[in-house]
């Protein structure tokens, strides 16, 4: 295992060194960074770009210590370099800017004075264009990514979008149905556009996403900003440049074509692009980028000696009879043990890892307390026929129980918790997880309406078909823009629709939305199967009722349904003629007192389903799922809603059935209208009309199968 | 007041009419910050009252920014010697280069030098340990040779160690740079101080705080124990640097916190390795506390310079060999009388002596370059 180390320690680059060992880990180098170079403060991007790299454990027998920009030494990275603790020896390889031979043995000796052992010193060439100079500056090529749909993938890097003109340009090729359009700027401006373009445009910024991942994402660049001394941009040049993407230089001075003279040169302004590219450019641009992949310079980007010298130190035996690999197929980094050892300082080699089992069809959905994505992606997954694929889970703890009792095996993510210092934290150890279980999949289906980021790196790293169900009806004035900026990692978006059509709303467009019907779980209620099953409640708990009342107010971090729920159990402590069921979740917490009341009884089950639809009378919040089992299941039911800022709009759902005299609806403070309702659903005929209404309606066909079929064809 | 370059007269006529002083130039950046300057200062003393002396200063890109270095300083002002700084040319008899490995970093040598006899005295070791080169040698020295007229140019070693990495540098490129055949040592005229009659387990060491006067931190806890009573490092700035790694036993002065005098009268055991990568050319420190009555255990390639005048050591006994000295305290003063009668050894007396002979046979046998 290699340990990358930044000279200057914390105070160095730590963007430099997260881009550079990405790079070489796309080249199939064993490869993490050093504890002594990462800063106590990092941004949420860096966090996550580092998390899956830091090494917390010093480095042992058969390691080796990559050192770069090691022409910045100072005293104090050279006593944390003494600290290091490593083994006598530990060899190491300096790169940085060494152009004499004074500044070779001045760099040997210092280092060896702080390790114990010479090190191999190497002088970096220079950078593109400018010379930056300090970090080698190689390509990689990545397979090439996912894509929405068949057309080419335009990226423009850095384009001048301060006047109105530009911008318009811009968004006229964003509409244009023979580009799909990416974006690279800068995090301001990448804001700025947001509020103008919305999701028109798909936009990154630099700090978003490494240039191994964004490389393999295009077809054609054209290259707007200036040569840059940035690391970064300099690397994912080089990645485009022999990934065979067609490159032109846009720049105002044509700056790149001076030291890369291959490249074509395109037009600066935005406004002549559309004729640039669709005048010849764009349908030539496989033969193009070929050229640009065949030619000295893409040749010249294979990381020459210095990438070498680092693959010697990597496996100095093997090396030596290995070919260099530079620009070929990436191989996997094999950090998969990362898995079991993220909070364990790195200890287990990495290098040892056993073969596992991949996994093409992995499923993630969201879910705290309650299980409404999970259970509609347990519904699409039961309709892929197990013979043809099995589909993996990775769930929160709350949904295992439920989806391995339908049949799949799930691997676990980490709640939220107060005790995590950062919201995120627990996503950094998801990411970790999800990364590795996904190492080798072809798709991964989504179900949640915040696309976290270890769901969004888990696509687009592992370049992976990114399939997000997601459900609709969201409250108005709520602020997605952020998982809508994500849905760009998506090669297709399900779109579960609502029973009712005025619910649809679309929020982003694009051949890659597919919209199917709702996913339901249908219950096959006959008369006689109703009986049994009431027949057997009776049994279970004692004694006979003529009503049954089934309630599930959901509840847990949306909102608190506790008083309500009290309110319910002591309306039906009176009826001797009806046995409530409270049914929650298994992992939801119940109140004490609720096992209290006369006539009521607790239920924990993942199966709520069936005593829902044997009910006289439901009360129930309006999540998805249960709204449309109440409407297909014909099931009479007083709603609740949850109002919840981050949730569906559960009122809207439930005015579009109240609305159509298929249920009735309370808000959680009018509990004496609701003491009302109850009375006259189970004594005044109230469930009769309302199941009889719901028979009355046409409903859409469910889409299960059809979500199924959509998942498969991307992952087949 | 000696005056600047253009007093010398042409170098030719002063080969044909030889004066009875020699006249010698010292040619250095007076800002190292160790060795080489005390050495210097101390032999502007010396030779001061014995040959007609000029001390020409260069600025070198080693040490830009930095001071000249308080003990040249202040020899200069003692002896009253004005030095001549950058002069465009350095004419005397003999020219004295001190250490060529502050030119590592320069394109060129800023003053030409025009003489009969050029030394070039390598205070710097030229090769490491492992024989790995300890500097840009052939830089520093065609840097020398590209702005010298003279007719003998030598490389003066100033110890049996640096001698023999001075010759296998030599033989490893095949230079014409030809080595003297006598050492041109470090003057260490320190003041002797007696030995005590009760020493016990105080230990310690003086350097300069660069990395490479240390060994590991490991090494460093074994000389450096809990169990001793006592543990001072002056010059210890890297392990102030980095406090989690300082054991608590240790009192650590940064380089230059206080009087060296009054850091050697807390130890009795002055126990001084460096990184096994790095050598003392001469080990002027380990002279120094010799005469500040401690007896000093050092590694023995180091101890070479002082032969019994220091205990050698693979740094493995040290502990064994303060417990027998602690065991038999006369043991301990006769050992370090002993050595204070060997280091005068490297007196002033003697070095004059040496190096005027020294020169005088150059003078017999020039390499006629001129």
């Amino acid at each position: 295992m290699l340990y990358c180390e930044n000279a200057r320690g914390p105070e160095g680059s730590f963007d430099d060194l997260a881009v550079f060992v990405s790079q070489l880990e796309a080249a199939g180098i064993e490869v993490g960074i050093g504890p002594h170079s990462v800063p106590s403060e990092l941004s949420r991007n860096a966090i996550f770009d580092a998390v899956a790299r830091v090494r917390l454990d010093q480095p042992g027998s058969g390691d080796a210590l990559l050192l770069v920009k090691g022409h910045e030494l100072t005293d104090r990275s050279l006593t944390r370099l003494r600290r290091l603790g490593a083994p006598a020896n530990l060899r190491t390889l300096v790169l940085g800017r060494f152009p004499s031979f004074q500044s070779v043995i001045g760099a040997k000796m210092k280092l060896s004075y702080a390790l114990g052992e010479n090190p191999e010193v190497l002088d970096v060439p220079a950078g593109l264009g400018v010379g930056s100079h300090h970090l080698p500056v190689f390509g990689v090529k990545s397979g090439r990514g996912r894509r929405q749909d068949s057309r080419p993938v335009l990226l423009l890097i850095s384009p001048d979008l301060k006047s109105d003109t530009q911008r318009e340009a811009l968004f006229a090729l964003a509409a244009s149905p023979l580009v799909r359009l990416i974006v690279l700027t800068e995090g301001e401006t990448k804001q700025d556009l947001q509020k103008v373009f919305g999701q028109a445009v798909t936009l990154f910024h630099y700090g978003e996403i490494l240039p191994v991942t964004l490389a393999p994402m295009a077809d054609v660049a054209l290259v707007f900003s200036a040569p840059s001394s940035s690391y970064r941009s300099q690397a994912l040049l080089a990645n485009l440049v022999v990934s065979g993407v067609a490159v032109a230089d846009c720049s105002r001075e044509k700056g790149h074509v001076k030291y890369a003279n291959t490249l074509l040169q395109g037009p600066a302004d935005l406004l002549a692009t559309g004729t640039y590219l669709f005048g010849g450019i764009l349908s030539a641009a496989g033969m193009i980028g070929r050229e640009i992949a065949g030619s000295k310079f893409a040749a010249s980007l294979d990381g020459g000696e210095t990438l070498l010298a680092v693959r010697r130190l990597q496996a100095p035996a093997e090396a030596l009879a290995a070919p260099v690999a530079t620009g070929g197929t990436p191989r996997r980094s094999g950090r998969s043990k990362v898995l079991a050892s993220e909070f364990q300082g790195g200890a287990e080699p990495v290098t040892s890892a056993p073969a596992r089992e991949t996994h093409p069809l992995v499923f993630v959905p969201t879910n705290g307390v309650g299980l409404g994505h999970a259970q509609r992606t347990s519904l699409i997954a039961s309709e892929i026929d197990p013979k043809v694929l099995t589909p993996a889970f990775a769930a929160f703890p709350s949904c295992m129980k439920m989806l391995k009792s339908y049949g799949f095996d799930v691997m676990p993510l980490v709640s939220r918790s107060g005790l995590h210092r950062a919201e995120h934290e627990n996503d950094l150890v998801n990411y970790l997880r999800l990364r590795g279980l996904t190492r080798g999949s072809k798709t991964l289906v989504f179900d949640g309406g915040y696309v976290f980021d270890s769901i969004y790196r888990s696509i687009l790293e592992n370049n992976l078909n990114g399939i997000w169900v997601r459900r609709g009806l969201w409250q108005k004035g709520q602020d997605n823009s952020i998982a809508l900026d994500r849905e760009k990692a998506f090669s297709r978006v399900i779109v579960p629709s609502e029973a009712f059509e005025e619910l649809n709303e679309g929020y982003s467009q694009g051949s890659h939305i597919r919209t199917v019907g709702p996913i339901v779980q249908r219950q096959k209620m006959t008369t006689k199967r109703r009986e049994k099953l009431r027949g057997e409640l009776a049994s279970r708990y004692g004694r006979e009722f003529r009503h049954l009342a089934v309630t599930m107010l959901g509840g847990g971090v949306a909102a608190d349904r506790s008083a309500q729920t009290a309110a319910i159990c002591a309306m039906m402590a009176s009826r001797r003629d009806t046995l409530h069921l409270l049914v929650v979740w298994p992992t939801a917490t119940v109140e004490a007192g609720a096992y209290a009341w006369p006539n009521t009884r607790v239920v924990k089950t993942h199966h709520a389903s069936a005593l829902v639809a044997a009910a006289d009378l439901y009360i129930s919040a309006v999540g998805y799922n249960s709204f449309h089992e109440v409407i297909y299941n014909r099931v009479p039911t007083i709603f609740m809603a949850q109002m919840a800022q981050f949730m569906d709009d559960q009122q809207a759902r439930a005015m579009a059935a109240v609305n159509r005299g298929c249920a009735d609806i309370v808000a959680p403070d009018e509990m004496l209208s609701l003491r009302h309702k109850i009375s006259a659903f189970l004594d005044g005929g109230r469930s009769a009309e309302i199941r009889a209404a719901l028979s009355e309606l046409t409903l859409p066909e469910p889409g299960n199968a059809e979500a199924a079929h959509l998942i498969l064809e991307l992952t087949q | 007041m000696f005056a600047t370059a253009n007093r010398t007269t042409d170098t030719k006529d002063r080969i044909l009419t030889a004066p009875e002083r020699l006249r010698i130039a010292i040619l250095v950046d007076p800002r190292f910050p160790g060795g080489t300057s005390s050495a210097v200062a101390y032999e502007i003393k010396a030779m001061h009252a014995r040959a007609d002396l000029t001390v020409h200063c260069i600025e070198t890109k080693m040490f830009k920014g930095r001071e000249i270095n308080p003990t040249l300083r202040r020899a200069l002002d003692e002896t009253g010697l004005e030095p001549v700084w950058n002069a465009p040319i350095v004419r005397s008899d003999v020219v004295v280069l001190h250490n060529p490995s502050c030119l590592k970093f320069d394109d060129r040598l800023r003053s030409r030098i025009h003489c009969d006899r050029l030394i070039v005295v390598t205070h710097e070791n030229v090769l490491r340990p492992d024989g790995t080169e300890g500097f840009d040698v052939a830089h520093c020295l065609r840097l020398i040779a590209d702005r010298s007229i003279c007719r003998s140019r030598r490389l003066l070693p100033v110890s049996g160690n640096n001698r023999q990495g001075v010759e296998e540098w030599l033989r490893r490129t095949g230079s014409d740079w030809v080595q003297a055949p006598f050492d041109w040592f470090n003057i260490c005229d320190f003041e002797m101080i007696a030995p005590t009659t009760t020493p016990a387990d105080r230990r310690g060491r003086l350097s300069r705080p660069g990395f490479e006067k240390f060994p590991s931190l490991d090494v460093m806890r074994r000389h450096f124990p809990e169990a001793a009573d006592c543990c001072r490092i002056l010059g210890g700035d890297s392990f102030l640097l980095d406090p989690e790694t300082l054991p608590e036993h240790w009192e650590v002065h940064p380089f230059g916190s206080m009087p060296v005098g009054q850091f050697l009268e807390g130890i009795d055991f002055f126990v001084y390795f460096t990184h096994p990568q790095w050598r003392e050319s001469f080990g002027r420190v380990i002279a120094e506390a010799i005469c500040a009555g401690k007896v000093v255990i050092t590694d023995p390639r180091t101890a070479a310079t002082f032969g019994n005048a220091v205990v050698a050591s693979d740094g493995s006994d040290v502990d064994g060999i303060i417990a027998g000295f602690l065991a038999d305290p006369p043991s301990y003063a006769r050992f370090i009388t002993h050595a204070q009668t060997l280091v005068q050894g490297f007196g002033s007396d003697r070095f004059a002596a040496t190096v005027m002979a020294g020169l005088q046979d150059l003078r017999n046998n020039a390499d006629a370059l001129l």
